[in-house]
């Protein structure tokens, strides 16, 4: 069978199948124009539209107040980091159901421990949620006994406001208001509330940075855009068309990977040294290369190889039927013994490969690399298909391959 | 049409889940600085520059009051320990004249040693300019002795010209407050205070007296001690001297080069004997002024407050217990029989 009339023999498949393609291809049309894109377009306007609300209307308010009540208590501190939790800027308020003047003092921690020392009193810890404030009774163990000495060293004391360590104080009566910009966050405030009763702790914070939940929103927005695009457009298409591509491209990697490899390979070699080289290995063993060549018939490819470097003129000698054009040649690539071709073809290659190397060091290297498989027929049946070059030969595999490929992607596709 | 109604439906869905979600305040944050146990592990100091000079303000305020109105009304809210006995002491002798320049405290700092301790007592040691007619620089120390009390002038010493003083950390890092028994110095705080009491009554001849430099305190005392002695040869009459350290009356400093800077209380109980059966009398105005008109007899003891600072070096700096500066004033001179 020669190129030719395998070409028209899988031509002819493909003219039939070329209906039920179409279809296929006119189905997946369908699919991703008229479903896939629809529903992305459909999420990407909900994603922008849910981005534009959360950037307009649900925007996050930059005004925080959050409040508590706390009963039957003097004293009430804010626990370290609760000051600065939303902002910096902080306003807190306190409003109380007793009638006594109530004070807030700022202080570092251990001056507010040091003052609430031995009392009970409520801890600000934090947020509850965002209206809300969260705390915690702290009552002391000793509390009992520290009455009795605190009443013992009261000479000494100071009322809450005079006391040297508040770094800021506000009273007021009935109710007390502090607006700071904490930048230690061990800063704490301490109220006292002049005796034991309930209050209303506010604290208001004005943020200046506000959580951005637009953005993801129009990130994922545009990206559910893109692959709608996507889908409408490059996903739409034909397999085949898009796989041809792949294929030819695949192909001609092939070929490059090997031409770079030997390219590079013979950049290595100046042009005058492989002769050298060669003629220096036969001299060291003559009878090597025949030897194997003639007692294994059936050798593996790679014992033979690196006799491709001895001398061409041995290897006529122990060869000299298959350099004799004399033979019947029989043309019949499907039913040859290529492992056999191939040792005689590298017995009988030499002259070749010395003048592939030498006048086409870029296209012959890459074969006698790769293992000879594709150079050898040519070159053990010069005559009989002396109409294909080498390089003709490449061509019609990646070409065989694509097609059959081809074929396969068609099946599954129906 | 019911794949229509279906999609509407998924749609809906979608929405009333995701809508919800997307109406909030952001994640709730929870206080960074809410471990209070790495707050308290990290030695801030206890009071900034700002409100120490508030404090110092609230005092001088106080003090210069006092003065002024030549009353010691209301001066213990702000003053206390030998500070007060001191001042107190010149206010009285002061109502008779003006008062003494030496108990002059300039407004202004040269520099605040502030302490990082989280306890009380807490002390701030802070040294002022020199003062307008060019007195020595004074050192401040200023205590809390509780957290429900204020910051009080516990003693004003007035450095000696020339002294080098110890190098402390910046206010804004803090120093660590010492203790009268800290180890690793020539002598505990303490101790050291107490032989220089030592080297105070016997001079040159205290066993103490080559651990202890030379300062001008003891200069002063010596000749002061000198002038008396002839008085009293003349009259063939005897003069005893005791200098008692007080016990609780100090307060130490670390300093950054490993040494401690003391501060503390020593009596001097001054007895003064006439011979040949004459009168013993004051030997100074400040302590005829307070001796008033009190009957004299053959004995007198005079009673004066030191307030000394002392340098009590690291135990391999190789150096000496030094006074760098102090404050003696008479606070009491009484006739004993």
């Amino acid at each position: 069978m020669t190129v030719n009339e395998r070409k028209s023999r899988r031509v002819h498949p493909r003219s039939e199948k070329g209906s039920e393609t179409d279809k296929s291809a006119a189905r997946r049309v369908w699919i991703m124009r008229g479903l896939v894109t629809p529903i992305l377009g459909m999420l990407a306007v909900t994603c922008i539209v849910l981005g534009i609300l959360n950037a307009t209307v649900w925007k996050p308010s930059r005004s925080i107040a959050a409040s508590t009540r706390i009963e039957g208590t003097q004293y009430i501190a804010t626990d370290p980091g609760v000051l600065p939790l939303v902002d910096q800027q902080v306003e807190l308020t306190v409003e109380s159901s007793g009638s006594d003047d109530v004070c807030v003092a700022l202080g570092s921690g251990k001056d507010v421990n040091g003052w609430v020392a031995g009392e009970s009193y409520v801890r600000v810890t934090g947020l509850h949620d965002w209206s809300t404030l969260s705390t915690e009774t702290f009552t002391s163990k000793s509390s009992s006994d520290a009455s009795s000495d605190s009443s013992d060293d009261q000479s000494g004391a100071v009322a809450f406001r005079d006391s040297d360590m508040w770094s800021k104080v506000e009273c007021g009566k009935g109710s007390a208001k502090l607006s700071t910009e904490t930048e230690n966050a061990s800063t704490m405030a301490i109220i006292d509330l002049g005796a034991k009763s309930d209050a209303t702790v506010t604290l208001h914070w004005v943020r200046d940075v506000l959580p951005d939940f637009a953005m993801p929103f129009y990130f994922a927005g545009g990206l559910l855009v893109i692959m709608a695009i996507l889908t409408a457009s490059l996903f739409a298409m034909p397999p085949h068309k898009r796989r041809k591509r792949i294929v030819e491209s695949v192909v001609h990697e092939e070929v490059s990977v090997a031409e770079a490899l030997s390219g590079s390979l013979s950049a290595f070699k100046p042009s005058g040294k492989p002769k050298r080289k060669r003629s220096r290995h036969a001299a060291h063993r003559p009878g090597a290369a025949t030897e194997s060549v003639a007692t294994t018939s059936s050798d593996v490819p790679s014992a033979a190889v690196p006799d491709d470097t001895t001398g061409s003129h041995d290897v006529s000698m122990a060869f000299p039927s298959l350099s004799d054009p004399s033979q019947p040649t029989i043309i019949d690539p499907s039913a040859r013994n290529l492992v056999a071709d191939q040792v005689a073809a590298n017995a009988a290659d030499h002259d070749d490969h010395t003048d592939h190397v030498n006048d086409h060091t870029a296209d012959a290297q890459p074969s006698a690399v790769a293992g000879d498989t594709s150079a050898e027929q040519p070159s053990g049946n010069d005559e009989a298909t002396s109409v294909i070059t080498p390089d003709e030969l490449q061509a019609y595999f990646a070409r065989l391959a694509q097609e059959t490929s081809d074929d396969d992607g068609e099946e599954a596709h129906q | 049409m019911t794949k229509t109604i279906k999609t509407i439906a998924a749609a809906t869905l979608t929405l009333a889940v995701t809508l919800p979600l997307t109406a909030c305040e952001g994640r709730i944050p929870t206080p960074s600085g809410s471990d209070a146990s790495t707050t308290a592990a990290t030695a801030t100091p206890d009071l900034t520059e700002t409100q120490e000079a508030a404090i110092r303000k609230a005092i001088l305020d106080a003090y210069n009051n006092a003065g002024d109105a030549k009353k010691t009304d209301g001066l213990d809210a702000r003053v206390t320990g030998p500070a007060y006995d001191i001042y107190a002491s010149r206010i009285r002798i002061s109502q008779t004249g003006s008062l003494d320049p030496l108990a002059t405290i300039p407004g202004d700092i040269a520099q605040t040693v502030i302490p990082t301790d989280s306890g009380w007592p807490r002390s701030i040691f802070s040294i002022t300019t020199t003062t307008e007619d060019q007195q020595s620089k004074r050192l401040l120390v200023m205590i809390q002795n509780s957290a429900r009390e204020n910051y009080k002038l516990w003693a004003m010493v007035r450095l000696f010209s020339g002294v080098q003083m110890p190098s402390f950390a910046v206010p804004k890092i803090g120093s660590q407050m010492g203790d009268a028994k800290d180890n690793g110095l020539v002598a505990t705080p303490e101790e050291a205070v107490k032989e220089y009491a030592d080297v105070l009554a016997n001079g040159a001849k205290s066993q103490y007296a080559s651990k202890v430099a030379d300062d001008q305190l003891r200069q002063k005392l010596t000749e002061t001690t000198q002038q008396v002695q002839t008085g009293i040869e003349a009259n063939k009459g005897t003069q005893q001297q005791t200098f008692t350290p007080v016990d609780g009356a100090i307060h130490v400093m670390r300093s950054t080069d490993g040494g401690d800077l003391v501060v503390a209380q020593i009596n001097h109980e001054w007895v003064r004997q006439a011979g040949e059966g004459r009168e013993s009398l004051p030997a100074s105005d400040d302590e005829r002024v307070l001796f008033g008109d009190t009957k004299a007899t053959s004995s007198l003891k005079a009673t004066y407050t030191i307030v000394v600072a002392i340098y009590v070096p690291s135990k391999d700096s190789g150096k000496q217990i030094t006074a760098v500066g102090a404050d003696r004033q008479v606070v009491k001179v009484e006739a004993v029989k």
